[in-house]
């Protein structure tokens, strides 16, 4: 495949970095207690979410899960009624009865997202079928980590999207753990990739740290289900540096070893990318800080409209239990 | 009316509907129908299951559609509920609209999380911004050993989960009505369908038409009990009732259609006018909707029950599959008609003290007509007072056919406090009839009457309740009339001075918040309805001879809303009630015999 050109470059270091620079927000301000939401952050794991959605427009079809901050950011969701649903406020794109888990926000063809594990990819293969049966030229990716590979809905989902030959692409996040078991406790091989083998689908397994390979993968991959090829599977093996849930990191509490988040922090997906981009000029510092500002100016807006917004009164609570009803 | 009729055999149906030259068609041949009509008018519609473009149909009912409209339309799918009730939300939720066909219900328990976490959730969740119209058809088995996992009935399940909506047709006419509305609707809906209704026959239109969810029809219209039935007990009913009129029992018999919204007006509407229950499910009875509707009515209005409720259910077990144990274990024509005669055998005066009632001693008759901004300040104004003059009370409050929020607003609060109970009238009946209709639910000893307008302050009233002990009445006068316009105290005035004069009486106010001894109205022998209740009874028992006793009030100012007291068709009222006093306090001596109701203080003053 021909090399990335250095635009294509550029957006990828800077989705990464909102991703990262919205989560560490988070992290700054859970601790005053006005977000009372479980946020599931994915500091670690911009990666995939960068490499993937940057193939997709705003029409194509995007599921994922709890751990969606990422991938909703990278497909372009607006930042300000997002951070309002965290804050559980009546502007919230979920008008604060879905939290951080349920982020919706349909110009950008986000349907939601579950908390359960595995439950996203039949939902994104039905999105496809959908796609196949309006005839329609899009594409729905759905995200998941590693702990939805054991549920049953990995397996009926792939065989249901190959089956019928449908345009998803399946991007497995292998962070190796699983709330707080690792892989190893709950699968006899570690061969995620090749499990798409079972299904007649291609499968390959990345560095989920290179935002570069990913891109390229993800390219083929989407390109493909586009032009009616059918599904693929594609596991980008990264770490998330935080706790399952919250924003602090879980080594103290005996999770895992800090030599072992210290190993992958240094495999920061967004470190090198950036140094790498500098050094070949592909930006230049002054570029970077001017974007960065922008970036941290959005966010910072979004945390103010939040913050300011008021609570949805207490009549919003019986407010869509059914559609079509006040 | 041809589609409400049930027909249990077929000779029935050929006597009356075939002779008019209605069609007739069975239940599988109308739910068959939906669905081809609703996937050829909607092109988002398809159909998905397993085996639903095989040779037998899902017993028929999918027949030939496949071959209509095509495999990619009528989806034969891989055994995995769980994962293509997801793919079906998915679809959803980009705009098909899936129907999604399990040929045995006992299926679902596989696709509790894509159901439940899922297509019930993903409306609120969202905000109302991505809705999930996915219908799933699953079907109740019975008999010839389907034994424990393929005979099951698990819509209460259903039904409790907010965000879903169940239904469960019994005749072909709701079959068919109801599956198209379900496609229509835009929520996930359950339809529940009964293999055993598939071959009654009733009549269907030819043409696409639908039945609204949550309305339930009466399929017999009766006076001794109320009958509710589900699904196939519906026919099961409709055979009691062959039997119990032979016997001159005369029962109503309901059929909700839908169990998710619930019609629990048109239920409560029937056991107020039988004051018995009996309630026939195709299910378990533990958690069952059998309790559901007997909780809707012991909360809202215990006291019309003249019987125990007879619960008609399947046992807690699971199914057996031994035709000789069937057989004892599902519920017969007979089990009907025993449970009805049962709710008959209780003795006459009903179950009075079943429901333990608290002593009160003063209700507060609260009407209130489009009262939103006024009635909860009223109510917790009025509870507080009674704390504070240390006066144990309730409140019955009359939502005198209010348009606006006023009965959601006293709901709020007689959920969570036994004190505050309603009533409704559906349409404005007018302050005296709801005065009435509070008093004749009302457990306390003492009456008053504070409108729901907050404009009485309540501790102006309570604080003379201890003069009951010496009087029957106690009435107040406004001394601070100045906080009212001088028109309105001119016409007081005027009012004053014709009652006082006509009926030589010395009142110095008649329109104010009243404390009655209850027994003294429950005497009375005409109930004034209008503008002038409270200017009868006064005369009326004061005339009689009643102690009364009069004591300063202060009114407070009108905070909201529109007084309806000074109005023409009140004035009307007002003299209708005046004349209607005039003959009889003239023309009627007898009334002013002095007999006082033997637990009144002015019977004690006067025998002794």
């Amino acid at each position: 495949m021909a090399t990335l050109t250095p635009q294509t470059k550029k957006e990828l270091l800077f989705t990464m970095l909102k991703i990262r620079r919205f989560e560490e927000k988070i992290t700054d301000l859970y601790p005053e207690q006005q977000m009372k939401t479980p946020v599931h952050l994915c500091i670690g794991q911009e990666a995939s979410a960068a490499g993937v959605c940057a193939h997709l427009t705003k029409d194509d079809y995007i599921f994922s899960t709890h751990r969606n901050h990422g991938h909703f950011i990278a497909k372009g969701i607006d930042v300000k009624p997002f951070m309002a649903e965290l804050y559980g406020k009546a502007a919230g794109c979920s008008r604060g009865k879905g939290g951080s888990m349920h982020i919706v926000s349909l110009p950008e063809g986000i349907f939601g997202a579950s908390a359960i594990v595995g439950a996203g990819m039949a939902l994104g293969v039905g999105a496809a079928l959908a796609i196949k049966m309006k005839k329609e030229k899009r594409v729905t990716v759905t995200f998941f980590g590693d702990g939805a590979v054991d549920e049953g809905t990995f397996h009926e989902s792939l065989n249901f999207a190959s089956l019928k030959k449908l345009a998803v692409v399946f991007v497995c996040e292998n962070n190796f753990y699983a709330t707080n078991s690792p892989q190893s406790a709950r699968q006899s091989q570690d061969n995620i990739s090749l499990r798409a083998g079972g299904y007649g689908m291609p499968g390959v397994q990345l560095d989920g740290n290179d935002v570069e390979s990913i891109y390229r993968a993800a390219g083929q991959a989407i390109e493909a289900a586009r032009s009616g090829k059918g599904p693929a599977l594609i596991e980008c093996r990264t770490y998330r540096w935080r706790g399952h849930v919250g924003p602090e990191c879980d080594y103290e509490k005996g999770c895992r070893s800090k030599e072992e988040l210290a190993e992958w922090m240094e495999k920061c997906p967004i470190a090198g990318y950036k140094e790498e981009l500098l050094k070949n000029k592909v930006i230049t510092p002054a570029e970077y800080e001017t974007r960065m500002q922008e970036i941290d100016r959005q966010i910072n807006a979004a945390v103010a409209f939040a913050k300011e917004s008021p609570f949805p009164d207490a009549g919003e609570i019986f407010r869509d239990v059914y559609y079509g009803t006040v | 009316m041809p589609w409400t009729k049930v027909y249990i055999d077929k000779a029935d149906f050929e006597n009356t509907l075939a002779k008019e030259g209605l069609r007739g068609i069975t239940c599988r041949e109308a739910i068959r129908e939906a669905q081809e009509q609703m996937l050829t008018s909607d092109k988002n519609v398809f159909i998905l299951g397993e085996g639903v473009d095989d040779a037998a149909g899902i017993f028929g009912t999918t027949l030939g559609l496949a071959q209509k409209f095509g495999t990619d339309r009528v989806l034969d799918i891989p055994v995995a509920e769980n994962g293509m009730t997801g793919v079906a939300i998915g679809a959803a939720m980009a705009g098909m609209r899936p129907v999604f066909v399990h040929m045995r219900m006992d299926f679902l328990p596989m696709c509790m999380d894509q159901i439940i976490n899922h297509a019930a959730k993903w409306c609120y969740m969202t905000g109302g911004k991505v809705n999930i119209p996915l219908v799933v058809r699953s079907i109740i088995g019975r008999g010839w050993g389907s034994a424990a996992q393929h005979s099951q009935a698990l819509h209460a399940l259903f039904a409790h989960i907010p965000g879903l909506k169940v239904v469960m047709p019994a005749t072909p006419y709701d079959a068919k009505g109801l599956l198209v509305a379900a496609l229509k609707d835009g929520n996930p809906v359950m339809c529940i369908e009964h293999r055993w209704t598939y071959d009654y026959i009733g009549y269907v239109p030819a043409e696409i038409y639908e039945v609204p969810i949550g309305k339930g029809l009466v399929r017999k219209a009766g006076k001794d009990v109320t009958v509710v039935a589900l699904s196939l007990m519906v026919y099961e009913a409709m055979r009691a009732d062959k039997t119990l009129q032979a016997e001159g029992i005369d029962i109503e018999i309901i059929d909700p259609r839908s169990i998710k919204p619930l019609d629990e007006e048109l239920i409560l509407d029937s056991v107020k006018k039988t004051g018995r229950l009996v309630i026939a499910d195709v299910g378990c009875k533990t958690g069952g909707i059998a309790a559901e509707i007997i909780a809707g009515i012991a909360e809202r209005t215990p006291e019309i029950l003249k019987a125990p409720v007879q619960r008609v259910c399947l046992p807690d077990t699971p199914t057996p599959a031994s035709p000789a144990l069937e057989k004892e274990y599902y519920p017969q024509v007979q089990h009907i008609v025993d449970a009805v005669k049962q709710t008959l055998r209780t003795p006459a005066g009903g179950n009075k003290g079943s429901f333990p009632q608290d002593k009160f001693d003063v209700s507060v008759v609260m009407p209130a007509l489009n009262e939103q901004e006024n009635i909860q300040v009223a109510i917790v104004n009025t509870l507080k007072a009674m704390a504070d003059c240390n006066i144990r009370g309730e409140i019955v409050a009359v939502n005198d056919g209010s348009t606006d929020k006023t009965e959601e607003l006293i709901k709020e609060i007689s959920q969570g406090d036994g004190r505050v109970r309603f009533i409704r009238h559906e349409k404005p009946k007018g302050i005296g009839s709801s005065f009435w209709d509070g008093v004749d639910v009302a457990r306390g000893d003492v009456i008053v009457m504070l409108p729901g307008d907050n404009e009485n302050d309540p501790w102006e009233i309570f604080r003379y309740f201890k003069l009951l002990e010496h009087v029957d009445i106690i009435i107040p006068f406004i001394f601070n009339r100045q906080v009212r316009s001088v028109f309105r105290n001119a016409l007081s005035f005027v009012y004053r001075f014709i009652i006082n004069s006509t009926f030589a009486v010395n009142f110095n106010y008649t329109n104010g918040t009243v404390l009655y001894r209850k027994s003294v109205l429950k005497e009375l022998p005409y109930r004034s309805c209008g503008f002038f209740f409270q200017t009868d009874i006064l005369v009326r028992t004061v005339k009689k001879g009643y102690l009364f006793s009069e004591v300063p009030y202060r009114l407070g100012l009108r905070k909201s809303g529109v007084s309806k007291a000074v109005s023409f068709p009140s004035l009307l009222q007002v003299i209708k009630g005046y004349l209607r006093l005039v003959r009889d306090y003239y023309f009627h001596k007898h009334e002013k015999t002095r007999t006082f109701t033997s637990d009144s203080v002015s019977a004690k003053r006067y025998r002794t």
